[in-house]
């Protein structure tokens, strides 16, 4: 086979596979809702202590409703998946530093995507809780 | 040396989400300095965990990594740049399916396309840039590498 034969048939499959991606996102990939929202965010310390939140919201995303959320303060950086949240309310739960990390919990369940990307639905109950690393 | 700049080229890339070098320099180490790197993988992996925490993504790398070394072993003879920066970015595009392996076991298959599916986006960046990357990188660092592997006397076979 031709040297240029070859590399027309490696970009052809690179090309398909990116199309094959794109296309799984679009068909499967988180969908915000338009329209208002009342929705719950519970924010779970090290100590144990709860603060709740309650958001009326028109974001279609997680981190749109915890801008609004009054008094909710978080801080992270950016990671291969979004932003990697790291301190919520004042308290910093780093790996590295603190052995510990903050998950988030939409009705009970883990959270597939990152705030950014994680849909909001009309009474949905978030929850992010300090979890030490076992 | 191979841990210690798959480390260096880890971190000094670390802060551009999705944009990395350790899959160029694991597949110009396997054909540079062959099985060896599979022992430099080994130990890289293991630091990894204790510099990061032995998270779920921990388990990823157990085999995400090493796979990559097998794949190159695989086309050693193939010197073309182009398949390797074909090889580079296949890899960076399908680095997410590979990766949701472990999820199938915590959550099921439905997790494991879910956590697949919301990672599409960044998979997309990890293979462009893989792509970007390989094409200006790849020459040059097997030209250098291959030299120090002929130094101290590593056959690559």
């Amino acid at each position: 086979m031709k040297q240029g034969t070859k590399i027309a048939l490696g970009i052809l499959a690179v090309v398909l596979v990116a199309a094959l991606l794109v296309g799984a996102y679009a068909l499967f990939g988180p969908k915000g809702t338009d329209g208002k929202k009342t929705v719950t965010i519970t924010v779970v310390a090290s100590d144990g202590a709860k603060t709740e939140y309650s958001v009326k919201t028109e974001a279609e995303f997680l981190k749109g409703a915890m801008d609004e959320a009054e008094g909710l303060t978080y801080s992270g950086t950016d990671s291969d998946y979004g932003m990697m949240v790291d301190t919520v309310n004042g308290e910093r739960a780093d790996y590295a530093q603190d052995g510990a990390y903050w998950a988030f919990y939409v009705n009970g369940e883990y959270c597939n995507y990152g705030i950014e990307t994680q849909p909001v639905a009309d009474g949905d109950a978030f929850s992010i809780e300090y979890t030490p690393a076992e | 040396m191979m841990v210690a700049t798959l480390e260096a080229v880890k971190f000094s890339l670390s802060f551009l989400a999705n944009v990395e070098l350790v899959t160029l320099f694991l597949i110009l180490f396997a054909l540079c300095f062959g099985r060896e790197t599979y022992f430099a993988v080994g130990i890289f992996v293991v630091m990894e965990g204790f510099i990061y925490g032995f998270g779920i993504w921990w388990f990823m790398y157990l085999y995400i990594w090493p796979s990559l070394v097998t794949v190159t072993r695989i086309f050693r003879r193939k010197e073309s740049m182009w398949f390797w920066v074909m090889i580079s970015t296949l890899y960076g595009l399908t680095f997410g399916f590979f990766c949701s392996v472990p999820y199938l076991f915590v959550g099921g298959l439905r997790t494991a396309i879910s956590w697949w599916i919301a990672g599409i986006p960044y998979d997309l960046v990890h293979g462009a840039s893989n792509a970007v990357l390989a094409a200006v990188l790849f020459y040059p660092l097997r030209k250098i590498l291959r030299s120090i592997a002929e130094r101290i006397g590593i056959d690559p076979a």
